[in-house]
């Protein structure tokens, strides 16, 4: 029988619109603090002792956290890593967030990290070893995790499941929730020629606990193709606000994220970005509101 | 199988061996696998330079941004990081440097990359409880002299026969540039320590004697051994003066008396 584990053990996030929590926003969050639904920051900078764990403790004080990792490397064949994983249980014990995701991808490999989130081919085989690590993870830190699916910008020839199917059957087996990054989702099916709207009809509304959002720009790969790149680097495209309202009206009312990694600009702007999808998760009809609850 | 589907990948992008890897790859029209695997390429190179240039930017300041950027490649290449924890990733950085043939005439670069490193192992050192020097008074008097010290993690001691000390903090303050007053790195050899026993990181030139008195300390020596390294050097040793001054730092964790 699947473990049931609680899903947070502090604050628990609204289901409302919060931003990633950057460095050069820290001070003015803690000497301003400014009303932002919820923050979250990635867990890995968060290790080590000093001031970035004392300023955290100062932030936790007025917002709800989220720890979402970007280094465990969920796809690893070799295990996940037993320090990794101590580290981050000793932050999770000590903060107690309201929710801990990771990402359905790897980045080590024989003991060596390469710090991309590197995509997987999606075969019975890699399910079947993301889900032994989502099980890990999950007994590790008694509590149940969120992965997120991956920006693609390539495909493996022996993959045989479709990506949204795997995400699926990942969350099924392991009761973990899906961190649907919509951004993500339209970036690789931009690459790939896929259907966005068709992977999102293929999640059921109730495996997902939360949705990012994040800019993606346009790179030349050569004189005739290009590659959309999700580098956080800019607002949220028309297209993908458009794609987010799509999923809202299938999920209800979830967490929503802003994520915001290279040139960061100033608080405002990026709160600007957080109250225009806050708008949406507003606007949705009081019957998808509910939906989550039904659901 | 999974396992040779990642090893091609950390082939592709470690050594730019491609053949493997791109095998893998679903074709896609008008585009080479091997572009594709050059974006993770990308990807990897420049977050984890990104990570070192961050970690050593006085270093980089010394060289320019392309030297450090080759430099940082290279480094990469042969000491990939072993966990995704970054803030440990660096630490090899300065002997990596002091081999570097393009970098061998910079005789100071790796001990000024060394200071920095130790910065960075300060910042994110985790945090422990310093002890009062009147923990001490409770030892019998006639047995304080055996007394060992239990050394904050965050501590580093440095000796340069460089100005380091001068370098770092002439860089700390700006980008040095031709105009500037030109620095003698020959001036005198440096002996520094950098802690993070509270909030701030400390980082402080000492003279020989107390270099040498922590030194012995911190290599597990005791109190009175440690006074005997430095005595040797300085006949007037101030032991009260500089135990005040490293207790009040908040340099101990712990003390303890080894069986005599």
């Amino acid at each position: 029988m699947m473990p049931h584990f609680p899903v947070s053990s502090g604050r628990d996030i609204p289901l409302a619109a919060g931003i990633g929590l950057r460095g050069p926003h820290k001070r003015e969050i803690l000497d301003e603090k400014p009303a932002i639904a919820w923050l979250e920051v990635h867990s890995e900078n968060y290790f080590g002792g000093g001031l970035p764990v004392r300023m955290l403790e100062e932030i936790r004080v007025d917002y709800p956290l989220s720890f979402h990792g970007v280094a465990l490397s969920l796809g690893s064949c070799d295990g996940l890593s037993t320090d990794h994983l101590k580290s981050l249980k000793t932050i999770v014990d000590r903060f107690e967030p309201g929710l801990v995701s990771e990402h359905v991808s790897w980045s080590e490999v024989h003991g060596t990290h390469l710090n991309d989130l590197l995509p997987l081919p999606y075969t019975q085989e890699a399910l079947d070893i993301v889900c032994r690590n989502i099980h890990h993870m999950q007994d590790f830190l008694g509590r149940q995790i969120l992965v997120e699916n991956p920006s693609t910008y390539l495909e493996y020839k022996h993959s045989t499941i479709p990506e949204a199917d795997f995400m699926v059957e990942v969350a099924t087996r392991t009761g973990c929730k899906l961190l649907l990054d919509v951004n993500n989702i339209f970036v690789s099916a931009q690459n790939h020629n896929l259907d966005a709207f068709d992977y999102i009809r293929k999640i059921p509304p109730a495996l997902v606990g939360e949705i990012h959002l994040a800019g993606h720009s346009e790179i030349k790969v050569n004189s005739r193709a290009s590659i959309l790149i999700d580098d956080h680097g800019s607002k949220v495209k028309n297209d993908v606000w458009g794609l987010f309202e799509f999923t809202l009206q299938q999920t209800g009312r979830v967490p929503v994220l802003v994520e915001w990694d290279t040139d960061v600009p100033d608080l405002q702007t990026l709160l600007a970005e957080a109250t225009t999808a806050q708008r949406y998760l507003d606007n949705l009809p009081a019957r998808a509101k509910e939906k989550r609850y039904a659901a | 199988m999974l396992r040779n589907t990642q090893k091609d990948f950390k082939d592709a992008v470690l050594n730019k061996d491609f053949s493997s890897a791109a095998n893998d790859i679903k074709p896609k029209r008008d585009i080479d696998p091997i572009d594709l695997i050059q974006i993770h390429l990308n990807n990897s190179m420049k977050s984890l330079t990104k990570v070192l240039r961050s970690a050593f930017p006085v270093t980089e300041q010394i060289v320019g941004e392309q030297f450090f950027t080759a430099a940082a490649y290279k480094f990469i290449q042969e000491n990939p990081p072993q966990s995704g924890c970054l803030t440990y990733f660096g630490g090899d950085f300065p002997a990596f440097l002091a081999e570097f043939e393009p970098a061998k005439s910079l005789k100071y670069l790796p001990d000024v990359a060394r200071l920095e490193w130790a910065w960075q192992h300060a910042y994110h050192a985790v945090d422990e409880k310093a002890i009062d020097l009147k923990d001490l008074i409770k030892v019998d008097s006639a047995r304080q002299g055996n007394i060992h010290l239990k050394f904050n993690n965050s501590i580093t001691l440095i000796y340069s026969p460089y100005a380091i000390d001068t370098i770092w903090e002439r860089h700390k303050q700006g980008f040095v540039d031709e105009e500037s007053e030109e620095i003698d790195v020959e001036d005198h050899a440096a002996y520094m320590m950098v802690a993070r026993p509270r909030w701030e990181v400390i980082v402080r030139t000492l003279d020989v004697t107390s270099y040498v008195f922590l030194e012995k300390l911190k290599k597990g020596g005791s109190l009175i051994e440690a006074t005997d390294a430095a005595l040797q050097i300085e006949p007037r040793f101030n032991l009260q003066k500089n135990l005040a001054t490293f207790f009040a730092d908040g340099l101990f964790t712990h003390y303890y008396l080894k069986e005599e």
